[in-house]
């Protein structure tokens, strides 16, 4: 019985080992691409002056889809915003996603709408559209009024209606910097192949917004939102940089990223119960989903990141909500992975099948379980006295140095390429932030993903409420 | 080396007084210890970084707060260009250039002349870099010397289209066509085989921004067999860009002889720019394509030139072509040549189309 137990345990440590080397190795290995590859997009960017005014013509029209399910408070404030996109041929979809509050009042009464007659463009099963409105003060912008369906099934409503060759989906809530759409569009002028590009996601707590632009950028006061800027900048700056180098990008946040529309209705839209089947991390699942069919099509499929193009969202500043979240995204995360499990360690897919893939389900997916089973092991290892208190503290002074290692190249990069914080003391807190959230908050997120990866086998589907300030603190708004 | 010599015996001497597991530790440990020195010296690196830029873009903003100054005055023609030119130091050369290409973007005309005389003696320094290994800094110095040395660097900048990056060739490309002067489009069309996965319609825009003086050019590719399809659809969309007429003809014989799917579409863009009665056979031949591209690219062309007679050809594609996007291209192309009434019917009808009728006819565009 003894023999047993140890023998449990020692798996049990080495399992934990072979973890961590094999994530922490990943992490460096996508940092240190990060590094290099923003370094030189930015040296690359000052001689790029691809659309200038005079090449309007240039600019392939963009429809901006956005689903709004109960954002009455926040949804004229998002709308004006996008409005104001310094983009030349650009048109606005907003999706009411049978909201049960008076979104469609306000949009009514806010951009003076009258029904029209829009034929589809794709035929993507969709709950029943029960009319489509444009604006008579700005032609450019359409309301489609539906039943509720979700997220992804208002994504496709608003997918059946784009007439344009890219459609660039963002939340309701989001706000989009004035140049993200011309900085976005880059590699579909670069290469007719893109299929897909992701944009940037900041953190917008706290900082000064006016008429839906982000004119001060701070580090938000609440302790959880500020770590989570600092988790945003390591996701994006190191990650989703770094992913992308390798061409072996999978996710594509749902806030935020631009599609050849042709390529998401050929991979038959966004899932959802009427279509490819129910996921909550229908963002990931296009992506993935589109890297598999179009492989397998032999067609191409580049799917990039943008990093200087930038969308500001507002994250959770309360624990219960952001645990929520993360149970959301782990949940997406594994459905998204298991669905499309027959490109694990499939050379036919490239880095992605070979690379990305696996990490993305053994080390992100599986992870957070092996971490928390770690803690518990190695505390078991030293109360039976298996493992020495010196070899534990040895070994989380590693693990913790090479988190505050990732978070520090997240902020240097941040700070070199971008240096959106004015304030040296939010750099400074940037810093900090990256040491401290290694005592409680980084094992509480494992715990939420753990959550997220359980309530993921029991096939829950619900998708949680989003508590709102709104962008100035003005409202407390839920959606 | 006496150093490096006693570091491996202390190594050994360690390996020999502590057990594996104990010289495990002892690894991680260093381990850990290196991985926090680095991210030590990674945010004091950052820190001096930051407030070193902080102090450079004061510095950088006291001079270019002088030179705006003084450049007001030559621009007013209170002063000599040479007078603000002469006070920039060796240093500062490269700023200074950067400072002036702010400047010929916004301005045009006799303006724009004189950016370029106050650039002129400081564009040599920007040569060196022309051959530089880093190839941001080669696609910075074509940048300089397209937008403020042309034609006396137009070499040195068509040379670089020939440069092994494609950034830089892609730079070269376009600055030269942003120049305004058609003498360019030759090199730029003979290079443009290296763009081959760009967007047409980007390098189309491109190469119309050179203006009409490139239009002979343009119109030399589009005719020549020889060229590659991708180029001579560049060319094409360009002269639609253009609004070229004399390129109607060509547009014609492309679309018969061609087989080629993008390039017979791109010659129906043109035709649909620039097309004339005579033109309009072969845009009806079109109209009943196999090819998707074809077909939406005929019915607009046919809206745009077609007879009367042909608003009953459009008004069978709204309503019965299998594709969407040509069926609105159809109905659009019915209301431009006047068959507002064939709209009506339709939005009246039990048809499946008929809410198309109903958009066409009501429908403010966007753009």
């Amino acid at each position: 019985m003894v023999t047993s137990w140890w023998v449990l345990l020692s798996v049990v440590n080495a399992l934990v080992l072979v973890y961590f080397v094999a994530i922490n190795a990943v992490y460096m290995i996508t940092s240190g691409k990060a590094l290099h590859v923003i370094w030189r997009y930015r040296q690359r960017l000052r001689a790029f002056n691809l659309l200038d005014p005079s090449r309007a013509q240039a600019a392939p029209p963009i429809t901006v889809l956005a689903p709004a399910y109960n954002e009455a408070l926040t949804c004229v404030e998002s709308v004006r915003s996008l409005l104001t996109l310094d983009y030349p041929r650009h048109e606005i979809i907003v999706v009411n996603d049978g909201s049960g509050d008076e979104t469609m009042e306000v949009l009514e009464s806010a951009f003076s709408l009258a029904t029209r007659a829009r034929i589809v463009t794709a035929e993507l099963a969709t709950a029943r559209v029960r009319g489509v409105y444009q604006s008579r003060l700005y032609p450019n912008l359409w309301v489609v009024d539906k039943d509720n369906g979700g997220k992804a099934d208002a994504l496709n409503a608003g997918l059946n209606y784009c007439n344009t060759p890219l459609v660039c989906a963002v939340d309701a809530d989001t706000l989009l910097e004035r140049d993200a759409l011309t900085r976005i569009v880059r590699p579909f002028l670069e290469d007719a192949g893109t299929v897909a590009v992701g944009g940037k996601i900041r953190v917008v707590n706290d900082c000064s917004v006016d008429t839906g632009i982000v004119t001060d950028a701070r580090l938000p006061r609440s302790f959880l939102a500020a770590v989570q800027t600092v988790e945003y900048l390591r996701a994006f700056l190191v990650g989703r940089v770094g992913w992308a180098a390798f061409n072996a990008s999978l996710v594509i946040s749902g806030a935020f990223g631009l599609f050849s529309r042709g390529a998401v209705a050929d991979a038959g839209g966004y899932a959802s119960k009427r279509t490819t089947g129910e996921t909550v991390g229908e963002d990931m699942e296009l992506v993935v989903r589109m890297k598999r069919l179009f492989t397998d099509q032999g067609r191409p499929c580049r799917i990039e990141f943008v990093p200087d193009s930038v969308a500001w969202t507002e994250v959770p500043e309360s624990l219960r909500v952001l645990g929520r979240q993360r149970d959301r995204w782990q949940r997406g995360l594994i459905e998204s992975l298991l669905r499309h499990r027959t490109m694990l360690f499939n050379p036919r897919y490239g880095a992605s099948g070979m690379f990305a893939f696996p990490v993305f389900l053994f080390l992100e997916g599986l992870g957070p379980v092996i971490e928390l089973v770690g803690y518990f092991g190695f505390a078991v290892a030293v109360a039976s006295g298996q493992a020495s208190t010196a070899y534990i503290i040895g070994f989380f002074i590693l693990a913790f140095a090479l988190g505050v290692t990732l978070s520090t190249v997240a902020v240097l990069i941040e700070e070199v390429a971008f240096a959106r914080y004015t304030r040296t003391s939010d750099v400074l807190k940037m810093f900090a932030l990256g040491i401290i959230e290694n005592f409680g908050f980084r094992q509480l997120n494992s715990f939420w993903r753990v959550r997220g990866l359980y309530n993921s086998v029991v096939g829950r589907k619900a998708w949680g409420k989003m508590e709102r300030k709104g962008f100035q603190g003005s409202a407390a708004t839920t959606s | 080396m006496p150093d490096l010599y006693a570091q491996a015996q202390a190594v050994q001497l360690a390996t020999r007084l502590l057990s594996p597991g104990e010289a495990f530790l002892l690894l991680v440990v260093l381990t850990g210890g290196v991985f926090l020195v680095i991210s030590a010296t990674m945010a004091t690196w950052t820190l001096v970084f930051r407030s070193r830029k902080l102090a450079l873009a004061r510095a950088l903003q006291d001079r270019t707060g002088r030179w705006q100054y003084e450049l007001q005055e030559v621009l007013y023609g209170d002063k000599a260009p040479e007078s603000l030119s002469g006070t920039v130091d060796d240093d500062n050369r490269v700023e200074f250039l950067n400072f002036l290409l702010e400047y010929v973007r916004r301005l045009e005309g006799e303006e724009q002349d004189i950016i370029r005389r106050l650039a002129e003696p400081h564009l040599d320094k920007i040569t060196e870099y022309l051959d530089h290994p880093v190839e941001a800094r080669r696609a910075r110095a074509v940048q300089t010397l397209g937008e403020l040395g042309l034609p006396t660097f137009a070499e040195h900048v068509i040379a670089a289209l020939d440069d092994s990056s494609p950034d830089v060739a892609m730079v070269a490309a376009s600055t030269l066509s942003a120049a305004d002067d058609g003498g360019y489009a030759d090199p730029v069309l003979a290079h443009l085989d290296r763009f081959a996965h760009w967007r047409l319609d980007f390098l189309a825009a491109m190469l119309a921004s050179m203006g009409p003086e490139a239009a002979p050019s343009l119109r030399w590719a589009l005719a020549d067999a020889e060229v590659t399809p991708n180029t001579r659809a560049v060319a094409a969309d360009a002269l639609a860009l253009l609004g070229d007429a004399p390129a109607a003809d060509l547009a014609h014989e492309v679309l018969v002889h061609t087989e080629k799917v993008e390039l017979r579409a791109a010659a129906l863009r043109l035709l649909a720019a620039v097309g004339r009665g005579e033109h309009v056979d072969a845009v009806r031949e079109a109209v009943v394509d196999d090819a998707l591209p074809v077909r939406l690219h005929a019915v607009r062309a046919l809206g745009g030139i077609g007879a009367e007679e042909d608003r009953d050809l459009l008004e069978d594609a709204a309503m019965s072509d299998p594709s969407p996007w040509v069926a609105i291209a159809a109905a659009r192309g019915l209301k431009e040549a006047g068959g507002a009434a064939a709209l009506e019917r339709l939005a009246g009808s039990r048809h499946p189309r008929a809410a198309l009728g109903l958009q066409v006819i009501s429908e403010v565009r966007s753009w």
